[in-house]
């Protein structure tokens, strides 16, 4: 809103300098950062004292050495930073930012109902069932892939909206035609399950998703910027630079987050947040077209939601046995008496190279 | 204009009973009214509704697989059912449905739901459950039924907004108590016997099928008793379902041969004349579904009872628990015959069957005090209750008031899935919760049994783990075979109820060994960790030769890939090492382990076998004193928790 108030403020005479998606995006950037940090204090409070608390599942002493009791829903936090700051830095106007806030809202909202059957049932397996889930989140990809291959309500120019890109390949693309309905959904749907079963330890799914965005936020700047994708030889989308004002609001707000979740935590993401996090990740990869760069930017989200496949669907329903020592991934490490701040730590140095990796395809071609 | 009444309800005669009991109270009621009867062609209802003289419709439906494939046929069965109850709706308008639960009465039910939601005509809903515990088809149907008829009180809470009403369950009124003379008369029974009459419902009973025959020859030994037995066969194709008849044959020629055409065991397929064999009878021996039950208490007549364990909520357990605290019955529980080994069956011992109803049958006078307290609960007001029930639904009367009786305490295993069940057993070990008393733990094994026995692995393991938890010594053997199954989870969970066991284990000590050695060469590396640290209790008694062999597995074991195989290793051989090589050896190799948890393990060993006098204390400290001791993993303490433990301990608990 601000943005549009200082766009019209510029015919009488009002600096120019907000009209750049740079100032903009570092703008967000700084804006979603220090409302989390000033709203965060206060809400994990309010939180507690509403018994939006993870429980304990008996009675009598708490466990000393766990973090039951620690209020959940910390998506709000992070949905309120992020939405708020791109509400006021964004332009208001863009199909992809209506987009990027529908997903924002849908999947916040719908982890904010799973959060709250939870603790209204006192029993983490009392959400909404896994059916209902993968169903909405299939609903939402099926829509998002609508949205890229209809003529009548695609942004995109040409055949863009459908074509998968490849990396590491100069100008190679697959062009999916209406197959994009539904590879956007499976693309939805992985996207929110990973970042949901990532997210076990503090701040082990905040900062991939994090970088994920950086990466996410060069690449809309590219692919909206004509000179750039003339340069670099990618699909030039008219107006999609915008979503980089979007993830720079977002990536702020999780730097906040990360402020209250690092080990020890202050609170959690919750479904809310989790689902928050891979709805935008997912979709916004989706606007920008560059899905399996998203994915190599994302490794560790896809080893952790792979060990859980295997584990569970192949293991156990086919060979019935264990073949990972535990699913997910950083289970099986915690099972092996690695401390938890050393995961985390060592799951961030690896996305930082995944999302290295990323960027490199940017010139390695 | 005559009254319509749709019955459905089926899968099992314990739900059609109950249908044909309401449409004949409401045939007293309403003596011009039209009865149709929904139901499936290959069940119960197939056979028992044309027998009672109604006219049937059938559509199709299946019980709710589990999640996966099946679930594509249950859909389509269950489609084309709600489809075509719609046309029956629709064609019969009727004025009442009247449906008693099981998968049969699914798609009339969602068919009225159906017309009901597209607010086209359809009829008010009477539902009745007859277990204490609401199946799965009335949970649903619960939902969208106008009055919901209990049989127990204790269903009632899961009933919302009052539409639950108590009243028992409906028997037949040809059930009436017969006289005795005439029936055994036409049985060509003679006066003065004494006789037994058993059967496992209307399509058998394995269990009470093979115990019967069992105990059959020991009973008939007295020349006075007699039995009646129904073996009862399946319905439909045999399609997996239990063939009663062919098991039994197939039991006596290999158990009882000398039964086959012994002039007083009388076998029947399917009783046509159930009341002629209750009314010549002296004692019972049924299972404990609502409808045999009530259908007993109903007959005045005493009965051993043998529940099916491990069903949902335990309906059968607490159906049979009811009449036995009122002192109307025998509960004997179904166990497992360790001998059977892995293909075992839950089973009742025939021996002790027969000794049980020779005792029952030796005093007249017990046998009629039973009879008394049996026939004091048959609820023989619920035929009449629930035509009221159906009359109030058509407003044609006021709502019936019932009272319902106190709910009978529950013990704490009754009821229990099998994840709750380790968790009781778990804290009664831990002495959170105070111990099982005699009847529980009577409970308890017989459910241990039904789990050890069960179709899914998952179970299977669970069971072990149980069996271990609660110190059940007797499943040594079960559990012995599961060791070496092909199922890996169910060998781990195996060593695991052999480790929870201890010394308890040890009568088989020879097999032990045996089993306990192979356990360390298993491909699967939880169930090697388990059986090594399941070696590490139970080696104590073991000869020495066992030990030495124990040993020789061990120590390749120390340099396995799973660290867990090498953290149990390491207490394994500290515990079964009666010479310090190789075993010092091979833990030398671990001092360096890349998982600290093998190091931390290994100080208890050095330990261990230091205090066991195994390795000199010098020798013991050089090792200890070279192992890395950097680690990975550290303990987290939140130091407010603990202050938050003491003060809420200080401060006592407000009595409410």
């Amino acid at each position: 809103m601000l943005y549009l108030l200082l766009r019209a403020l510029e015919d009488i005479g009002g600096p120019a300098v907000f009209r750049y998606v740079t100032t903009r995006s570092a703008l967000a950037f700084i804006f979603g950062f220090v409302v989390v940090i000033v709203v965060g204090r206060p809400l994990i409070h309010l939180l507690y004292r509403k018994g939006i608390r993870s429980f304990e599942r008996s009675y009598g002493d708490i466990n000393t050495t766990a973090k039951t009791g620690t209020p959940i829903m910390g998506g709000l936090l992070m949905a309120f930073g992020g939405l708020g700051s791109a509400l006021l830095w964004c332009d208001l106007t863009n199909p992809f930012v209506w987009a990027l806030f529908a997903a924002a809202v849908y999947f916040a909202g719908f982890g904010l109902l799973d959060d709250w059957l939870k603790i209204r049932h006192r029993n983490p397996d009392r959400g909404i069932g896994r059916a209902t889930k993968l169903a909405s989140q299939a609903i939402f990809g099926l829509a998002v892939g609508l949205y890229l291959a209809w003529p009548a309500i695609s942004p995109f120019p040409g055949a863009v909206g459908t074509q998968l890109q490849i990396p590491f390949l100069k100008g190679a693309f697959i062009d999916l035609g209406f197959g994009i309905l539904i590879w956007s959904s499976f693309f939805i749907a992985y996207h929110v399950n990973a970042v949901n079963i990532t997210d076990g330890l503090d701040g082990l799914a905040t900062v991939p998703a994090i970088l994920v965005l950086v990466v996410i936020a060069v690449f809309a700047y590219i692919a909206g910027n004509i000179q750039l994708s003339g340069h670099y030889l990618y699909a030039f989308i008219p107006r999609s630079s915008e979503i980089t004002v979007f993830c720079a609001a977002v990536v702020g707000a999780g730097l906040g987050f990360l402020w209250y979740v690092c080990h020890p935590a202050s609170i959690f993401l919750g479904d809310t947040g989790s689902l928050f996090i891979g709805g935008v990740l997912g979709t916004a990869a989706l606007l920008i077209r560059q899905e399996i760069v998203c994915l190599i930017a994302g490794f560790i989200f896809l080893l952790e939601l792979v060990s859980t496949f295997v584990q569970e669907q192949i293991g156990f329903k086919l060979f019935k046995r264990r073949l990972l020592p535990r699913a997910p991934l950083h289970h099986a490490f915690q099972h092996r008496g690695m401390a938890e701040s050393k995961i985390v730590v060592r799951f961030w140095i690896v996305s930082l190279i995944c999302a290295a990796m990323a960027l490199m395809t940017i010139k390695f071609r | 204009m005559p009254r319509r009444f749709l019955l459905t309800g089926g899968g099992t005669g314990g739900h059609v009973t109950p249908a044909l009991a309401a449409a004949g109270a409401l045939r007293e009621r309403y003596p011009d009214a039209e009865f149709r009867y929904v139901g499936l062609k290959d069940k119960a209802e197939g056979v028992m509704v044309p027998r009672a003289g109604l006219p049937l419709s059938t559509v199709t439906s299946r019980g709710l697989p589990r999640p996966g494939p099946g679930l594509v046929g249950f859909a389509w069965d269950l489609g084309r059912g709600v489809l075509r109850a719609i046309g029956l709706l629709l064609q019969h308008r009727p004025d009442l449905i009247i449906a008693t639960g099981g998968y049969a009465s699914a798609p009339v039910v969602l068919a009225n739901g159906c017309l009901r939601a597209l607010r086209l005509p359809h009829a008010p809903l009477l539902v009745h459950e007859q277990n204490a515990h609401l199946g799965r088809m009335n949970r649903l149907a619960v939902g969208m039924a106008d009055l919901v008829a209990v049989t127990f009180p204790e269903t009632l809470a899961g009933v919302p907004d009052g539409r639950g009403l108590y009243v028992g369950y409906p028997v037949r009124a040809s059930c009436a108590p017969g006289e005795r003379a005439p029936a055994r008369e036409k049985l060509g029974i003679p006066d003065h016997a004494r006789v037994v009459f058993a059967f496992g419902g209307s399509q058998g009973a394995r269990t009470i099928n093979r115990a019967v025959v069992d105990a059959a020859s020991e009973l008939l030994t007295d020349p006075d008793v007699w039995i009646l037995h129904g073996c009862g066969k399946p319905f439909g194709p045999r399609n997996g379902h239990y063939d009663g008849t062919a098991d039994v044959a197939a039991r006596i020629a290999s158990h009882a041969p000398d039964l086959a055409d012994h002039p007083r065991y009388r076998r029947f397929d399917f009783i046509e004349d159930m009341a002629a064999c209750y009314a010549a009878s002296d004692l019972v021996i049924c299972r404990a579904g609502a409808g045999s039950l009530m259908e007993v208490c109903a007959q005045r007549k005493a009965a051993v009872v043998i529940p099916k364990a491990n069903l949902p909520g335990d309906h059968q357990v607490r159906n049979a628990q009811v009449i036995e605290r009122a002192g109307g019955c025998r509960v004997v529980y179904e166990r497992l015959d360790p001998s059977a080994g892995r293909k075992a069956v839950p089973y009742v011992d025939g021996p002790h069957l027969a000794a049980l109803v020779a005792e029952l049958l030796e005093d007249p006078e017990r046998l009629a005090r039973m009879a008394e307290a049996a026939a004091s609960l048959a609820t023989t007001d619920a035929r009449r209750l629930l035509a009221e029930c159906g009359a109030f639904l058509l407003g044609d009367g006021s709502r019936p008031v019932t009272t319902a009786p106190a709910i009978v305490a529950d013990d704490r295993v009754l009821g229990l899935d099998s994840a709750s069940m380790e968790r009781l057993a778990q804290q009664v070990r831990d002495g959170t919760m105070p111990p099982l008393s005699a009847s529980e733990h009577e409970l308890l094994l017989s459910k241990i049994d039904g789990l050890l026995a069960a179709e899914s692995w998952i179970q299977r393991a669970r069971g072990c783990r149980i069996a271990g938890l609660t110190g059940y010594a007797a499943a040594t053997p079960v559990l012995l075979d599961l060791a070496t199954g092909d199922l890996p989870m169910v060998r781990r969970d195996a060593f695991r109820g052999l480790h929870a066991l201890g010394r308890a284990a040890l009568e088989r000590a020879t097999d032990l060994a045996r089993v306990l050695e192979h356990g360390l060469g298993d491909n699967y590396y939880e169930a090697r960790a388990e059986a090594a640290a399941a070696v590490a209790v139970l080696s104590d008694d073991l000869p020495a030769a066992a030990r030495r062999h124990l040993v020789d597995a061990l120590v390749p074991l120390a340099r396995d890939t799973s660290f867990e195989v090498r953290v149990a290793v390491c207490e394994a051989l500290a515990r079964v090492a009666d010479a310090p090589e190789p075993v010092a050896h091979a833990l030398e190799a671990l001092h360096f382990d890349p998982v600290w948890k093998v190091r931390g393990a290994l100080f208890e060993a050095y330990a261990l076998l230091a205090e066991r006098g195994v390795l000199s204390p010098g020798r013991a400290r050089a090792a200890l004193d070279e192992i890395l001791i950097t680690a990975n993993g550290y303990l987290t303490e939140y130091e407010i928790r603990h202050r938050r433990n003491d003060a809420m301990r200080r401060v006592p608990h407000q009595e409410v």
